[in-house]
Formats: C-alpha cells, sequence, structure tokens
C-alpha cells in the first residue's frame, strides 16, 4: 500500500522554485532545551513560497519540538525566526495562526458531530451585531476554499464523522484556506489514509503550492517525501545535518543522514532453518470476517501478509487468538485442536498476538514500563504468590537493553515515551511470555526507521531460534525484505503462499486490490 | 439508505415514540386519554422538566451534565415563596410582590449555575461529581431558608400561571405551557442560529477542536450553566405556582426525568448532539406515558420502574448509535 509504485505522481525531477517566490519562512540558529534534555540544537533552514519542504528524521531528533516552536505552542530558548520578511515569535498557537501557520496534525482535529460547513468554519463565522450567524456568507466561504482544493463534491450538511479519512482530512485543509495560511505543516498525514487517499492529498498539496503557500512536510515514508518534496531537511539529535534538492536525493544517503551511521541494509537478513508446519488453519470463518482461510505456518519461517484497507486481517488475527468467536473451521497448533479458545489458552498453547493498536489494546499506557512488560507471566518472579520486585526489574532491564529502549525510568508510565519505544516493550511484553508462534500485527507501523531495524533483527533472530512468525503488515517492501514468504489478504478471502526471493511487487499489489 | 434519510429518521424516531404511546394509551384507556382536559392537563404536567430541559439540552450537548437541577427547582420555589410571603405581608400589592420574588427566584438559581460553571470550568471537578455535591448543597439550602416546612403565601395569585383550564378560553391552554413553549423556541434560535450556539455543539463534540479553533472553552462552559440555571429558575417559578407553595422537598428526582427527556429526544449523553425540540418531545412523551400509567391505575412504583426502564432504553439506544457511526 505504501509502495511507491502505486503512485501515479511523477517523483519530483530536478526542481526549480517557482519564477516569483521568496522566503517564507527561515529559521535561523533555534535551540530548545527541557531541562537537561537539548532538543534543538541551533536548528536552520528555509522555506520558500510554492514549496514542498521534507522534514525527516527519527524519532526524538527534534522533528516536533521544532514545529511546536514554529506553531506557537512554547517559544525558542534561542535564534530567531521570519515569516515573510517580519520577525515571528508566537506567543500563543492562536497568534501563530493569524501570522498565517496552519499545522495538519496525524490526528484528525475535527468536531466529529458538527457538519463539514461548520467545522471548516470554526471560531471563524462571521455574525451580526447580536451573535447571529450570517449562513449564507459562510455557505460562500466554504463553497470557495472548497473549490480552491477542486472538491466541490465534498457535501456541506452531514456530519464529519460520516466522511473517510481522506475527505476529513480535505476538511481540515480548507480550514486553513479560510484562515489564509500562508504555511501548512503535515505531521505524518498519510498514516491512516489509503493509497488513493494518499494521491488525493498529494494533488492537493499540488494544488496549494500553485497557489504561493509553502508546506513543510513530515513522514516517516521515504517514499513519499521523495514523491511530494521539493527541498528536505534532515534533522538528527535537535541539529539541522543537511539541506538539499530531493530528487538528486537517493533513499540510503537520506536514511545515512538521519541515523548518522552507514545502513548496510534496511532489512537485516538472518539465516534460519524452516521446519515441518506448526500452525494450520482449514476454512477458518469468523462472524463476518475472515471468510474460509485456509493457511499453514511452517517453524521458523517468516511469513508475512499483506493488505490493504478493511481487508479483514485484523478479524483474523482476532479470530486465531481467541478474541473473537470462531464460526466455522479449525486451528490446529501442533497436533493441538482448540474449538473455543480464550487469549490465555492460546498463550499456554505457544501462541502470542502483539496488537497494532499500541495506544488502547497493545499496552497500559498509564501503567509503568515494567508493568507492562511483564504482564501475563509473572509466575517466574513469584514464591509463594508474593513478587519478587528485584527479580523482575533485573529481567526488565535486560530487555530494555536488548531493544534498545531509551528510557531512564522503568518505573514510568509507558504513555511518556515515543512509538517506537513503545512498540518495543510491547514486542519486549510478547517475548517475555516465550511463546513459539508469533502473531505480530503491524509491528513497525509509526515509529522511526531506527526502531524498525531494531523490530527486523528481532524478527529474523526469532525464526533463527526455531520460533515462527506471522509479520502481518500493509508495507509492502518491509515484508519483502523480511518474510520467507507471503500470502495476501483481499476481503477476508487469503491467497495462497508466494515465495518473496525474486516476487514481483505489482503481483503482489493487483492481488491485493482484487485485480489479479 | 442515503445519509439524509438516516439523519431524518434518527431526528423523527423521538415524535414517533410520541405519537406510539399516545395511541398506545388511547387505546386502553379510552378517547376520554386525547380529549381537552387530559391534554391541557398533560401539557400543564409537563411544563417543569420542559423547561428545564431546554437548559439541561445545551448542558448536555456541551458534554457536561447537571445532576443538580431537582434541588434547584425546589430551591427557587422556596425562595419565590418567602419573598411573596413576606412582601404581601408587608402591605405590597399582589403583582407586584410576585414580581419581585420571581426575579429574585430566577437570580437565586442563575447564581446556582454560576456556581455550577465556575466549579466545572475553573475548578476543573467532573460535571457528575460537581452537581452531584451541588444537588445537596442547593436541597440543604432550600431546607435551611424554609425552615424544613413548607412556605404558604396565603394567595393564589400565581396560580392563574398553570391552571389546567386556562383563565381565558383563547390561550387554549394554560399561560405556563406558553412559556414553555417560548423558552424552547428561544433555546432552539440560539443552538440553532448564532455563533454561540454552535460552539455549544463544537465544545461537546471535541473540545480540543474547539480550543485550537480559538473558542473559549471555559467562558461558554460557564455561561452554559448559568443559562442552565436561570432556565431551571423560571421551571422552578412554574412550579411553584402549580403547587401554591414553597416546598423544600420538592421535585426531589426530577433531574433524572429532566435528563431522560433530553436522551430520549436524541441528545447524546457524551456530547455532540441533540435538539431541544426532540427535548420537548422527550418531555412530552415522558408526561404522557406517566399519565397513561395513573390513568390505567398501575402503582406508583411500578410507574417509577417503567420510567426507569425507559431511560436505560434511551442510553443503550444511544451507546448503540455511537458504535454504529464509530464503528464505520
Amino acid at each position: 500500500m505504501k509502495n511507491s509504485d502505486s503512485f501515479n505522481l511523477k517523483p519530483a525531477t530536478s526542481y526549480q522554485p517557482p519564477a516569483n517566490s521568496h522566503v517564507l519562512l527561515s529559521i535561523r540558529q533555534v535551540t530548545k532545551c527541557f531541562g537537561a534534555t537539548i532538543a534543538l540544537q541551533e536548528a536552520d533552514f528555509e522555506v520558500r513560497s510554492g514549496e514542498v519542504h521534507a522534514l525527516i528524521g527519527e524519532n526524538g531528533a527534534g522533528k516536533s519540538t521544532l514545529v511546536k516552536v514554529l506553531a506557537g505552542v512554547f517559544p525558542p530558548d534561542a535564534g530567531e525566526m521570519i515569516l515573510d520578511g517580519r520577525s515571528y515569535r508566537p506567543a500563543t498557537p492562536a497568534k501563530a495562526q493569524d501570522r498565517g501557520i496552519a499545522m495538519i496534525y496525524q490526528e484528525r482535529n475535527l468536531a466529529p458531530d458538527l457538519s463539514v460547513e461548520a467545522n471548516i468554519m470554526l471560531g471563524l463565522e462571521p455574525t451580526n451585531r447580536l451573535g447571529f450567524l450570517k449562513k449564507d456568507h459562510i455557505r460562500q466561504q466554504v463553497g470557495q476554499a472548497l473549490a480552491a482544493l477542486n472538491h466541490t463534491d465534498i457535501p456541506l450538511d452531514i456530519p464529519v464523522r460520516r466522511l473517510g479519512a481522506g475527505q476529513q482530512q480535505l476538511v481540515e485543509i480548507a480550514k486553513t484556506l479560510v484562515t489564509d495560511a500562508r504555511l501548512i505543516v503535515f505531521d505524518e498525514p498519510t498514516s491512516s489514509l489509503s493509497s488513493k487517499d494518499a494521491e488525493q492529498l498529494f494533488s492537493t498539496i499540488t494544488r496549494l503550492k500553485e497557489k504561493g503557500l509553502g508546506i513543510i512536510y513530515i513522514s516517516h515514508f521515504l517514499e513519499e517525501i521523495k514523491t511530494i518534496s521539493d527541498c528536505y531537511t534532515i534533522l538528527r539529535d535537535g541539529r539541522t545535518v543537511k539541506t538539499g534538492q530531493t530528487a538528486a536525493a537517493d533513499l540510503s544517503s537520506l536514511i545515512t543522514g538521519m541515523t548518522g551511521r552507514p545502513v548496510e541494509t534496511l532489512y537485516p537478513r538472518i539465516p534460519h532453518d524452516i521446519g515441518p508446519p506448526v500452525l494450520k488453519l482449514h476454512g477458518l470463518t469468523g462472524r463476518r470476517l475472515p471468510a474460509n482461510v485456509d493457511l499453514e505456518l511452517w517453524r521458523g519461517e517468516i511469513m508475512g501478509l499483506f493488505w490493504l484497507v478493511g481487508a479483514g486481517r485484523t478479524e483474523l488475527l482476532r479470530a486465531l487468538y481467541g478474541l473473537d468467536p470462531i464460526k466455522t473451521g479449525r486451528v490446529t497448533i501442533g497436533t493441538l485442536q482448540d474449538p473455543a479458545p480464550m487469549p490465555n489458552d492460546r498463550i499456554r498453547q505457544g501462541l502470542g498476538m502483539l496488537s497494532e493498536d499500541r495506544h488502547h489494546e497493545g499496552l497500559a499506557q498509564d501503567q509503568s514500563i515494567e508493568d507492562n512488560m511483564m504482564y501475563g507471566r509473572m509466575a517466574p518472579f513469584t514464591r509463594y504468590g508474593l513478587l519478587g520486585r528485584r527479580e523482575m526489574k533485573k529481567r526488565v532491564n535486560n530487555w530494555v537493553k536488548k531493544m534498545h529502549i531509551r528510557v531512564r525510568d522503568i518505573g514510568r508510565p509507558v504513555r511518556h515515551l515515543s512509538g517506537g519505544n513503545q512498540q518495543k516493550v510491547a514486542m519486549a511484553r510478547l517475548l517475555h511470555w516465550d511463546v513459539d508462534i508469533l502473531l505480530l500485527d503491524e509491528p513497525t507501523r509509526g515509529i522511526d526507521i531506527a526502531s524498525k531495524t531494531v523490530m527486523y533483527q528481532l524478527i529474523g533472530e526469532l525464526a533463527a531460534q526455531g520460533k515462527t512468525v506471522l509479520f502481518v503488515s500493509s508495507y509492502l517492501s518491509e515484508l519483502l525484505g523480511v518474510c520467507d514468504r507471503i500470502s495476501v489478504m483481499h476481503r477476508g478471502i487469503l491467497s495462497p503462499p508466494m515465495d518473496t526471493d525474486g516476487l514481483d511487487e505489482h503481483r503482489v499489489m493487483s492481488i491485493a486490490t482484487g485485480v489479479g | 439508505m442515503t445519509e439524509r434519510t438516516k439523519t431524518l429518521l434518527e431526528e423523527l424516531a423521538p415524535f414517533a415514540l410520541l405519537v406510539l404511546v399516545i395511541l398506545f394509551f388511547t387505546l386502553l384507556v379510552g378517547p376520554s386519554f386525547v380529549g381537552l382536559f387530559n391534554l391541557r392537563m398533560v401539557l400543564v404536567q409537563s411544563v417543569v422538566v420542559m423547561i428545564a430541559a431546554a437548559g439541561a439540552t445545551m448542558v448536555i450537548i456541551n458534554g457536561g451534565i447537571d445532576l443538580s437541577v431537582g434541588s434547584l427547582l425546589a430551591l427557587t420555589t422556596v425562595v419565590v415563596a418567602l419573598i411573596d410571603r413576606e412582601l404581601l405581608a408587608a402591605g405590597w400589592s399582589a403583582f407586584p410582590a410576585g414580581g419581585l420574588a420571581v426575579t429574585t427566584g430566577i437570580l437565586v438559581s442563575m447564581l446556582c449555575g454560576l456556581f455550577n460553571g465556575l466549579s466545572i470550568a475553573l475548578l476543573r471537578v467532573s460535571p457528575f461529581i460537581t452537581t452531584l455535591g451541588t444537588l445537596w448543597i442547593f436541597r440543604g439550602i432550600a431546607l435551611w431558608l424554609s425552615g424544613n416546612a413548607t412556605v404558604e403565601t396565603g394567595s393564589r395569585d400565581m396560580a392563574w400561571l398553570m391552571e389546567i383550564t386556562p383563565v381565558y378560553d383563547w390561550l387554549i391552554v394554560s399561560p405556563g405551557v406558553w412559556f414553555g413553549v417560548l423558552v424552547i423556541g428561544m433555546t432552539f434560535i440560539l443552538l440553532t442560529w448564532t455563533a454561540f450556539g454552535r460552539y455549544v455543539y463544537a465544545i461537546g463534540s471535541n473540545e480540543a477542536t474547539a480550543r485550537l479553533s480559538g473558542i473559549r472553552v471555559e467562558r461558554h462552559k460557564i455561561l452554559i450553566y448559568t443559562l442552565a440555571g436561570m432556565m431551571a429558575g423560571i421551571a422552578g417559578v412554574m412550579l411553584f405556582s402549580y403547587q401554591n407553595q414553597g416546598d423544600p422537598t420538592a421535585a426531589f428526582g426530577k433531574e433524572l426525568y429532566v435528563i431522560a427527556a433530553v436522551v430520549i429526544g436524541g441528545a447524546s449523553l457524551s456530547g455532540g448532539r441533540g435538539t431541544v425540540l426532540g427535548s420537548f418531545v422527550g418531555a412530552l412523551f415522558i408526561q404522557f406515558l406517566e399519565q397513561g400509567l395513573i390513568h390505567t391505575r398501575v402503582d406508583d412504583h411500578f410507574q417509577k420502574m417503567i420510567i426507569g426502564a425507559f431511560l436505560i432504553l434511551a442510553i443503550a439506544l444511544d451507546r448503540y448509535r455511537q458504535s454504529k457511526v464509530d464503528g464505520d
């Protein structure tokens, strides 16, 4: 799905700034510290009007701090910002908006029950002296904003929650036009979009460019950066280490810039042997999805499951793991067949799952890192029912070291960690259960490159130890890079598995979209 | 089905419920159930809940809740009765005495609403807990002011507001009912046609978004609770006129009727959705239900059980609606 081949936009070739473009925003030597942590150190970069400027860096590199300084959430400790030739030091986010800086976040920032029209004009409504809304005026402005985005097809009176993710994002973008934005910052805008919506977003961004707006684009997906941006700036450890033209850059040099170390390969390949089948699904059917799934997992293999929106892969995993009831079909683990399993049965049978939803299901966000990791298997540490905390701490610290989890205190709540580190905690818990078959649902979603590599390394090591991994992902490149075989899910139906050696990406995509 | 049809059906649902309950009891009880006298009685009896529900609708759409309504109703009747009694005893004539008593009563309830609003918006105590507390505080004040007894004014000067058969036939229904309709109408205009009304919905739908859009969330919350207090005050005046006395023990548990009216009318307790017209129909529904149960001689205990069951059903339906939409 995030395969760059599926984007119909031509990647940016040699970049010429448009004829009358000028420097819109200038960030000079901006520094920001939080106590002892230096989040930004003398950061420098410029955004021109009519330009899409990508901001890339690992988690913790300083991207979100930089963006917050820009958005007026807090002031920098040193350095200056110049917007449209005038000094720019917003005291509040409202002031930043007044100066024309607009933010589009990863999570939608809309009132779901209000209409499209109401959302676009929220806080900006023209009223008469008595406070009554000037409804004609409102409709006109909303119409203009959507026309500028070439999306007059969006119905204005329905509550925004009834729109798809892509259209909701358009509503937010329309709102920035009404506020007369000069510069729009997109923070991970495609993480919950289908590729069709992502393409639509790119068209919209191109249109915004043509109107002379400046765009700052932040994304983990380097293929997207190549497609949509004109130039880029790499942040590493709070510093701006490199700025350049996207057309001239290749992926590995970008990654090297981000991580500061040469990257031999993104996907470490660890040799492992593949043995007899350990898990068999026969005609597995759930309440609605999946539909009659047959699958066989072999010991020591990494099996990839590729899917597009609505394919039913979460339902498959939930049915397999015992979270949802099985309507018909058989699941055989080794020689065991359990007709109505619960998750703790599955764990005992040697099957564990990593949820894709680390915010709600995967981790208890307010509980400590230590507790989260040890949940479900505290038996090794208990004596006469009492918990041996010191032994537990030692085990947790072992995992922290092994998985390069950046944390100072394992007693802190998990919600304070970055996405990548949270995922590592969830993974460590799964490994702590010491299961033989691991179901990983989108294990690298929303995490930085370095953490992803740690995950791939881990998965490879697990296979080498003789464990079996089912790797579910919507990111085709990583599946092709890490897995031995791959199967494609489409509307609840699983394709027969294919060997990844020399597999053609287009073939996979056509099965996934139902064409092939 | 299209989005519009879906929304239309949702909005008509409370009305359909109302028609059903009227039909149901007409079949059971006979045509007298929809005779002029009975209709007038039901309307008059629904006024207090109706007016209080207008304020509660705003509070609930805004994402809050107000459990102190019942106590506020009682407190208002006590204040009105006390002042009316004292002024009449001091020689004032009926109209100015009543006028001042009513104004003071409404002002007091506005202050109570303001107190709710300040605690919720500034102290950031949850609305549920805050109004649970003020439920007791206001009731306590009512009992203290009234000396633990009902307060008689010795006159029936305000009874005309809430008489079942209106004093002038051309009014069709009693003036209290018209006041109720007026309050509902003004709340409707406020919610539908002003920016303030839109912000009531916005804050209830997504407070963070509202804040980021530059809406002064705390200020609006305070204002909304104050308005709700004022409407509870107006409802309290109607209650006083109906009972003809100040009663500190009145309206015990009435807040649940009010909330039930709002939820049956289509509002969601999580905020962001609902209409005051729906609450109006919801209030009527509850009153017709109660009346029907009385006519069919259902015991008072069973009445309460049935009405409580409807409240739970309404909330369950609301949860179901929420999950359907979120799941898409």
